[in-house]
């Protein structure tokens, strides 16, 4: 019954309330995230300099599952909006939410989430593929749904235009859904209780 | 210090965070709602008053918008030379305005004001049997974490430099995240010893 393991699932992620441990963990990953944007972005083979935030987003979802990747993710939303500059380049406050990348931003939690879920339900699957599918689908599908339709309402560009303006950051964040992966695997063998989809 | 915030006084310091927050929302509803230069123009011309009150550091940080200013010249030409230049200049100047007054409030408000004044909206979380506060000492918990993982990545840093480690510094990731989470089980065990989450979260963690 299929159905049946949908149930059983939904109870295994369920996590409410949080102890304090799985908050201090939330805390961590968004540090994680928010210590990600201050280091500088590393000039990339494509010449597109890519910063580390989105790996930061995919490994939330990955390492604490869905649930409490979001979380993470959201604590670090949070935090920007508060007027930490802990967005990469430096940038925070209230401001971003205004600016062409607000989708962006807006759509991490949901990146997360939804990098957690597809990796969970992918547990069959060996780490490294189902990581890798994941934060495909979560970092790069949902988050740039999210992005793109930031950009077009923001700008009022059309669809096929935020697109292709959105398209140069692709490259980058192919190479961030391998890393994720990669990292996600040697911290497993290392750390097995560290990766929560397993 | 890891804050935008501007330690100074000026009259937006001593306004309440809560009427701050207020105005920019109504101002953000306002500019989509009468898209005209008529409205646009003495808006744009009243944010950057408020800068300008605020002294040689206000407009100094008239700034923020820097890494955005490559984008904000290609879609306002976009705009102008596809459609109409009235167009371009109401989308440019929407733009400016928000931002720049969205980061008045981040320059002038500090963390721990913001959070007193959203903490109220996480009361809900009472109902899934979680402090309202908790989200409160999530957030210093995190701004005390950012520091010490960077410094975790320089010692991780200097160890791989002086094993003559080359430029493949991606490597680090994997030890800097399994030290990251070892730090992390040793807080939680440490919060535990003192009986969990402090009970009250003033500021003095946050005021520095």
């Amino acid at each position: 019954m299929p159905w049946l393991h949908a149930v059983e699932y939904l109870e295994k992620i369920q996590e409410i309330p949080l102890n304090d441990k799985k908050l201090v963990q939330i805390s961590l990953y968004a540090a994680l995230i928010a210590a990600m944007g201050l280091v500088p972005p590393i000039p990339f083979a494509t010449g597109i300099p890519i910063t580390l935030q989105t790996l930061g987003v995919m490994l939330a979802g990955v390492m604490l599952g869905p649930w409490r990747g979001f979380l993470a993710v959201m604590l670090f939303v949070f935090v920007v909006a508060l007027g930490l500059p802990v967005l990469s380049g430096g940038r925070g406050g209230l401001g971003v939410f205004a600016g062409p990348t607000a989708g962006f931003i807006l759509g991490f939690p949901v990146a997360a989430l939804v990098t957690g879920l597809v990796a969970q339900l992918l547990g069959k699957l060996n780490l490294l593929v189902a990581a890798s599918i994941g934060a495909f689908v979560g970092g790069i599908l949902v988050l740039y749904l999210f992005g793109i339709t930031g950009f077009k309402l923001i700008t009022g560009r059309e669809w096929m235009e935020s697109i292709t303006i959105m398209m140069v950051y692709m490259p980058g964040d192919l190479v961030k859904v391998i890393a994720t992966a990669l990292i996600a695997q040697s911290v497993y063998r290392a750390m097995p209780s560290a990766v929560a989809i397993r | 210090m890891l804050s935008l915030y501007l330690p100074q006084q000026s009259w937006l310091h001593r306004l309440p965070a809560g009427l701050k927050l207020l105005t920019l929302a109504l101002t953000s509803i306002a500019l989509y709602q009468f898209q005209t230069m008529n409205f646009m123009v003495p808006v744009l011309i009243a944010t950057l008053a408020i800068y300008l009150s605020m002294g040689k550091t206000g407009l100094h940080q008239l700034k923020v918008i820097r890494p955005l200013i490559l984008l904000f010249v290609f879609l306002f030409l976009f705009q102008g030379l596809t459609q109409d230049w009235t167009g371009a200049f109401l989308l440019l100047g929407r733009m400016l305005i928000l931002i720049w007054l969205a980061h008045l409030i981040t320059l002038t408000t500090r963390i721990q004001q913001m959070l007193d004044v959203v903490t109220p909206l996480f009361s809900p979380l009472k109902w899934i049997g979680m402090r309202p506060d908790s989200v409160a000492f999530s957030v210093i918990l995190l701004i005390r974490f950012v520091p010490v993982l960077l410094l975790m990545l320089e010692q991780l840093q200097q160890a791989w430099q002086s094993r003559k480690g080359g430029r493949q510094q991606w490597k680090l990731a994997t030890p800097l995240l399994i030290n990251a989470i070892r730090m992390s089980d040793q807080v939680s065990d440490a919060l535990a010893a003192r009986g969990g989450i402090p009970r009250k979260n003033t500021g003095d963690t946050l005021e520095r």
